[in-house]
């Protein structure tokens, strides 16, 4: 069994509110949640007060009892310094929870050269932190240590139990202890099993069959074989890469070579976690102080190259957000033009190498397509190649997506939806991605117009595409079928009427009339 | 000038038996290194009319629009070959679909603008059939074309021009939209084949009809079909073959 020691700060929450509160740990003080008692200090408890009593009953045995609230991140916020003290002292440190740290015992007690002498070292590297009263238990595994620390009094605040004197410790402790719930300890208690020396004698076998394999992992701890590790917390490294420029920078090309050498930088750390970033967060700050961030996602993972084409596309979306068309991706508030003066890089999505390993005969056709499209892109933009994403919607427009390479669709409509309205029949082979005013007219010459039921005020017979271009006759048409989108919504509404048109040279168009005129939307060419 | 594409390695074809062959067509397909021996997959209305069929690293002019160049690709990119747009800004995803094009593994470069000849070679290296609509100002020097068509002769990529060009296998061109379902105020457009000539590589001219899309999926028609206006004003096909 391994030796465990166990550092207890009594009454971790009552410190960690009075500091965060400003109040007096000394004085009667009670921590409330879901209403009743979560924690008190001492004088509360010597006043009457316990854990599980409701609010208005601790106070009534306690009046002088100041009440605040248990919030759990004071808590474990109040605890990282002492958990980094203890880390100065000794390395693997198991956070149990705020309060209690568990560390193995034996670097520490070869190292101080006894058990005692381990404990106070440990001691007195919190005590220097700052905390009034640390106690420290050491024994065969985690549950007993701690059991050991919470055993310790004020006078004597460390104390090491031989692994001959585990089973003797815990027999007489309750049975409440170990009990995976409350139902549990109190059925065990009905059937007379009261201490954890009663648990731990009964038959396994027998404890498996009515408490389940919970059932077994608390006899083994009541037994003083803590199945329970020491598991040494991780602290996640960080990644964050940050390029400071004393003078602000204020063209794309200028701070994209900047970048590089800290782009490289960015990647070489990853992989030295095995780690590649599939997301990653640029964060652009200007002179004036102001912040641009956009999150990049790649199909595969960034090389460094490919981060610094990410910020010279986001400074290039940066730059052009006063013209229309601007990126709504990004998230400015007050935009001037000025300087940058800091990027930073955080990864998103961090991935193991594992999964993105390319197969013994290379990754297949795929990675080739993707270095290709990658390349197109650096030399056009994020915007300039992509692919289609189908949708739901009345108008072709609304039913189809281009998604950027590398880009996660955006949320859609859903297309198995029945869209009444939506256009029947064959799908037009060109959707316009602005649409385009063009003159309608009927036999005579006049411009058809719609009138408020719908209907037309003539048979279509030319389209004039541009103003210069001779008409084309029509010679077929369908409609107009009329469309109402959103009446609910005064700002989103759109009435019009569609009508399919064939013309002479046998191309089929789709145009949409409404109070501006006829546009066309799509073309069937 | 006129570029010959390689001979076709018959004795390999004539020792194997067709099932290897086939298998064999299709690593070729997947391997942009390979000698492009095999040819590209075809529709049946299109290939009657160029019985040579379409083959990998060669260059092929398709003039006449969005609907033509969508049934050229629309085999080879069911067969789950990648598949490049150049130079499109208009192209509409749902015609695509329904023509039996996949589109995950269909990319389109909308408005290559000035860059459209080098992103058109970075392509080449990827891609198994390019659709390339040059911008109208484009000229291409012979020597660029030259290293352009070797470079496509060597990753075995397709290319398909909507544009004068030289060197080309075979010219496809619409002659006439044949639509059916339309009349005047009534009616809906239902059915869209293409009248297409093909002038193969001897000069020799086929032509034929061409389907394009099947209507969109049932369920879709049948929302429309239960409005009961629509019903009474659809005559029933109606054939309208305007010629260009």
């Amino acid at each position: 069994m391994t030796r465990a020691l166990v550092v207890w700060v009594p009454d971790w929450p009552i410190v960690a509110a009075a500091t965060e509160l400003a109040l007096d740990a000394r004085a009667p003080l009670a921590l409330i949640h879901r209403g009743v008692v979560f924690a008190c200090s001492a004088a509360a408890r010597s006043a009457g007060v316990v854990r599980g009593l409701s609010q208005r009953e601790a106070q009534y045995r306690c009046p002088t009892l100041t009440v605040a609230r248990y919030d759990e991140s004071t808590d474990a916020r109040r605890f990282e310094p002492c958990v980094r003290a203890l880390e100065a002292a000794v390395p693997g440190v198991h956070l149990v929870r705020p309060g209690l740290l568990a560390v193995r015992a034996r670097g520490p007690v070869r190292y101080f050269g006894g058990e005692l002498e381990a404990a106070q070292a440990l001691r007195s590297s919190l005590l220097e932190h700052g905390l009034a009263d640390v106690r420290v238990g050491l024994a065969s595994g985690v549950f007993t240590a701690e059991q050991v620390a919470r055993s310790t009094s004020v006078l004597e605040p460390v104390r090491v139990l031989p692994a001959t004197e585990t089973a003797a410790f815990l027999a007489p402790l309750p049975v409440g202890l170990v009990s995976p719930d409350e139902r549990t300890a109190t059925l065990l208690r009905r059937l007379g099993v009261h201490t954890l020396g009663q648990f731990a004698a009964l038959p396994r076998d027998d404890i498996r069959r009515r408490f389940g394999a919970a059932g077994v992992w608390a006899a083994e701890q009541a037994a003083g074989n803590d199945p329970a590790r020491v598991v040494p917390r991780e602290v996640p490294p960080e990644f964050t890469v940050e390029f400071t420029s004393d003078t602000p920078l204020e063209r794309s090309d200028e701070i994209a070579f900047s970048m590089r050498e800290h782009a490289d930088r960015f990647d070489a750390q990853l992989r030295a976690k095995r780690l590649v970033c599939t997301a990653v967060r640029v964060e652009l700050d200007d002179e004036h102080g102001a912040s641009h961030g956009r999150v990049w996602l790649h199909p595969r993972w960034f090389t460094a190259a490919d981060l610094v084409d990410r910020v010279r596309w986001q400074l290039d979306g940066l730059f052009r957000l006063q013209q229309p068309g601007a990126d709504p991706r990004l998230e400015v508030e007050e935009f001037q033009r000025a300087g940058i003066v800091r990027v930073r890089l955080i990864p998103e999505r961090a991935e193991s190498t594992a999964h993105h390993e390319s197969g013994l005969w290379g990754g297949g056709p795929d990675q080739r397509v993707h270095h290709a499209l990658s390349r197109v892109q650096s030399m056009l933009g994020p915007e300039g190649v992509g692919t289609f994403e189908l949708a739901g919607g009345r108008t072709p427009a609304d039913r189809q997506v281009f998604v950027p390479w590398g880009d996660a669709p955006p949320p859609q409509t859903r297309r198995d939806q029945p869209w009444p309205g939506a256009l029947t029949g064959v799908p037009p082979a060109s959707v316009l991605q602005q649409a385009e005013p063009v003159v309608l007219c009927d036999a005579q010459g006049a411009g058809i117009r719609i009138d408020a039921r719908g209907t037309l005020s003539g048979e279509p017979a030319q389209l004039h595409l541009a103003p210069g271009e001779a008409p084309r006759a029509i010679t077929a048409w369908a409609g107009p079928w009329p469309l109402h989108e959103r009446w609910w919504d005064a700002a989103a509404a759109h009435a019009c009427v569609r009508c399919q048109l064939v013309d002479a040279s046998g191309e089929a168009w789709l145009v949409v009339g409404d109070e501006q005129g006829w546009r066309v939307e799509a073309r069937y060419d | 000038m006129t570029l010959l594409a390689p001979a076709p390695r018959l004795g390999a074809a004539v020792r194997t038996p067709p099932n290897v062959a086939e298998l064999q067509a299709r690593i070729n397909g997947m391997q942009a290194s390979a000698p492009p021996s095999s040819s590209v997959p075809l529709r049946a209305d299109l290939a009657r009319l160029l019985p040579a069929g379409i083959r990998q690293g060669a260059m092929y002019q398709v003039r006449g629009g969005t609907s033509l160049m969508t049934a050229v690709l629309a085999d080879a990119s069911a067969a789950g070959r990648w598949v490049a747009w150049l130079g499109w800004p208009d192209v509409g995803a749902e015609a695509l679909e329904a023509a039996g094009l996949r589109l995950d593994r269909t990319a389109l470069i909308p408005q290559p603008g000035t860059h459209w000849l080098s992103a058109l070679s970075s392509l080449a290296d990827a891609m198994s059939v390019l659709a390339v609509r040059p911008p109208r100002s484009a000229r291409v020097a012979p020597a660029e074309l030259a290293r352009l068509a070797g470079r496509l002769r060597e990753r075995g990529t397709t290319l398909l021009v909507d544009a004068e060009w030289t060197g080309v296998q075979a010219q496809f061109r619409l002659d006439a939209h044949v639509w059916s379902g339309i009349g005047r105020g009534a009616g809906v457009l239902m059915d869209h084949r293409l009248r297409v000539s093909v002038r193969d590589h001897s000069g020799r001219v086929r032509s034929g009809l061409v389907g394009v899309t099947e209507p969109l999926s049932a369920s879709v028609s049948r929302t429309e079909r239960s409005r009961p206006d629509l019903e009474r004003t659809t005559l029933g096909p109606v054939s309208w073959a305007v010629s260009a």
